[in-house]
């Protein structure tokens, strides 16, 4: 009887340590397979091109994925706010009648790639 | 007894479960790298898509047609149209207003822009290969804005912009040729022309022996030719060789520079890099043009021709041209016997990047005796000037030209005989007065037959002061004297001699209306360029006489007042008995007015 009580205190014990050693592990590991995964943020990317030297400019907007919300447009006549849905595929065309500089997403703001 | 325990198997077990949740980790990661790798990939192969994108945009009456000349899909998402001027700016915004189409476009007032933007649902793709006609129902604000707009560019997705042709519709076609001028040089005198061969080839009837104006080359025939002038007679000789023109040219851009590096042609083997090229449209009239000095910023891209393979566009040029620029056409064809050519000298003014006016010289081509290098060789039978002053036509004239090209570099053909000696002439028993008023423009190329000389032939004065609105007031008086006919002993073919004119006696005036009244001889008389040329040839006689003269045109008055100039000619010769005159009259009325020199 003794015997047999031992052997469940023991079974029990052993599988506490077990499993804290595993959660160890598992959670070091996690740590580092976040460190070794890609940077996945929304970036977007603006391309404009100037319309016949005029002060026209007219812009393709995409996201580096999949994003919906609002994403300002800084030029050299103030700034636009544009909400929409943006995708890395498919680029939301623009028209703007001042000369592009920037874009910002959040507080992180971006380069315009102008023509 | 943990221990104990361990020894009975669950250390595998432990290091089982961590494996397996390493590798479904590390699964996870590879996917996301793949994922992150292609959006990289993707966003390279947008890029080089962006840069090899082309599209041709061709319009005509209906709308655009839209042509994809690279091997991918195009995705036009927007229509751009320019105007040239505010007022058809606003015709075409109350045009977009009747259609109720004025809310499907972006208006700029300020730049004379109109841009439609399309829903993404509208996006018109252009496959490889292929082309769209859009206008008419399937857009029809392009129909609309299709009469009022100077330029129609369409946008794509990848963020390129492509121009249509200019408004004129040019003969293109697949392979075809079409009219492109390249020059090199600018206010060149040019003495003798080049003749090409070219590959394609037309038969043309050739006119033998004198005078018979050739054919005008069909409009797909000619191409261009343009070369460094100074180096055309060493071109001269080699022309019995066929000349082939290959030009390499690239454009994908909207901003082309057209310099020597990116435009150059190989003509018979040799590179040439042109420093100016221009464009013409049909009629003759300049387009455009642009040099190498600096890239050329426009919008305007004018699609030309298909050479060899390789499209040749030409983006009218934004430069400021502060002088005017003389350039050659030469287009040739022959009959597989004779190379026959027609040439044209361009000379055109700019003011600003506005050419203002435009001299344009046609010739065409007979066959004649050149005293100069004592050979058969082609020369012009008439030259046309048309002045363009904003792309209209002033005037339209004509008159006789010499313009010699030897047909050394030709096929030969058989001169035609002539008696040994020229006899003695017969006296002429008329004289020509001849009082000619032509009003208008004052740099006018005056038609003038002095009639009544013996034995028919009217011989044509004229003047070409025409050169004197850009470069120092210098005319030339050319006359073609009196002719007689004497019949050949050899053959009895009748042979038509010309009366030689020893010396033309020129008086100048002109009067400022109103308060000057002068008149002075700008030299009284004037040593002419008359003799009978006898040449021996083979034993053969052939004669040949020429005439000219220069005066000064006396164009020191004040250009921008109203005067009539008055030039008499008095043409003597001891041949006849009295002198013939010729007293040419024209005004400036107050519409006209001389093209000033551009500024510097």
């Amino acid at each position: 009887m003794s015997r047999a009580l031992s052997n469940i205190v023991a079974i029990i014990l052993t599988t506490i340590v077990l499993v804290a050693a595993s959660s160890m592990v598992l959670m070091n590991s996690k740590l580092v397979i976040n460190a070794l995964k890609p940077r996945i943020v929304v970036e977007p990317k603006v391309q404009c091109i100037n319309i016949l030297n005029s002060s026209v400019y007219l812009c393709t907007v995409r996201t580096s994925m999949s994003y919906c919300g609002a994403l300002k447009i800084v030029t050299t006549n103030g700034s636009y706010i544009i909400n929409k849905c943006f995708s890395p595929e498919k680029p939301v065309i623009i028209v703007l009648n001042s000369k592009p500089i920037a874009i910002a997403l959040g507080n992180r703001l971006f380069a315009v790639e102008v023509r | 007894m943990i221990l104990t325990m361990f020894r009975k198997g669950q250390g595998e077990y432990v290091a089982t479960l961590v494996i397996l949740g390493l590798m479904i980790s590390f699964s996870i990661l590879v996917l996301e790298w793949q994922k992150a790798i292609r959006d990289t990939a993707r966003s390279v192969i947008e890029q080089i898509d962006k840069a090899k994108e082309t599209l041709i945009v061709i319009r005509n009456e209906r709308g655009l047609r839209i042509i994809n000349a690279w091997n991918g899909v195009s995705t036009i998402a927007a229509f751009i149209y320019r105007f040239i001027s505010a007022c058809s700016f606003s015709e075409a915004l109350s045009s977009l207003s009747r259609e109720g189409l004025i809310d499907r476009v972006m208006v700029f007032n300020k730049s004379l822009l109109i841009v439609e933007l399309l829903s993404k649902d509208s996006w018109i793709k252009v496959p490889p290969a292929s082309s769209v006609t859009i206008g008419g129902s399937l857009d029809p604000v392009v129909s609309t804005l299709n009469e009022y707009a100077s330029t129609i560019c369409v946008y794509t997705i990848n963020n390129n912009v492509f121009c249509n042709s200019t408004t004129i519709t040019l003969t293109t076609n697949a392979n075809g040729y079409s009219k492109v001028l390249i020059f090199n040089g600018s206010l060149t005198s040019i003495s003798q022309l080049a003749v090409a061969n070219y590959t394609k080839a037309l038969v043309s009837a050739f006119g033998y022996p004198f005078n018979y104006p050739l054919s005008s080359l069909p409009s797909y025939v000619p191409l261009v030719i343009a070369y460094n002038f100074s180096s055309i007679p060493k071109y001269l000789v080699a022309t019995s060789k066929y000349v082939r023109i290959y030009v390499n040219y690239s454009c994908r851009s909207i901003q082309c520079a057209w310099t020597p590096a990116n435009f150059t042609m190989r003509i018979d083997g040799k590179l040439v890099k042109p420093s100016y090229v221009c464009l013409f449209d049909t009629r003759g009239v300049l387009l455009g043009c642009s040099d190498g000095e600096e890239p050329v910023v426009t919008s305007l891209r004018v699609f030309v021709a298909i050479i060899d393979g390789v499209p040749v566009y030409v983006d009218v040029s934004s430069k400021p041209y502060t002088e005017s620029a003389s350039m050659l056409v030469v287009g040739g064809l022959s009959n597989g016997r004779y190379t026959i050519a027609k040439a044209s000298v361009v000379t055109v003014s700019f003011r600003g990047s506005k050419p203002v006016a435009i001299l344009y010289t046609n010739y065409s081509w007979g066959l004649c005796r050149l005293s100069a290098w004592r050979v058969w060789g082609l020369c012009t039978t008439y030259v046309s000037y048309l002045i363009v002053d904003s792309s209209t036509y002033v005037n339209t004239i004509s008159f006789g030209y010499y313009f010699n090209l030897p047909l050394t570099a030709l096929n030969k053909t058989t001169p035609r005989l002539y008696p040994p000696k020229a006899p003695l002439p017969p006296e002429s028993s008329k004289y020509v007065l001849l009082k000619v008023e032509v009003p208008g423009y004052a740099p006018i190329n005056v038609r003038v037959y002095l009639l009544n000389f013996s034995n028919g032939f009217g011989a044509v004065p004229w003047i070409q002061p025409i050169i004197g609105v850009f470069i120092p007031f210098t005319g030339m008086l050319r006359v073609e004297v009196p002719t007689y006919t004497i019949t050949n002993p050899y053959d009895g073919n009748e042979i038509t001699f010309r009366i030689p004119v020893y010396f033309l006696n020129l008086s100048n005036s002109y009067r400022v209306e109103g308060y000057v009244s002068n008149t002075f001889g700008v030299g009284s008389v004037y040593d002419v360029n008359a003799s009978e040329y006898v040449y021996e040839l083979n034993k053969l006689f052939v004669g040949y006489e020429r005439t000219q003269g220069y005066f000064n045109m006396g164009f020191n008055v004040p250009i921008s007042s109203s005067y009539t100039y008055l030039l008499t000619v008095v043409a003597n010769s001891d041949r006849m008995p009295m002198p013939s005159i010729a007293l040419l009259k024209w005004s400036l009325s107050s519409n006209y007015y001389f093209v000033p020199r551009p500024a510097a």
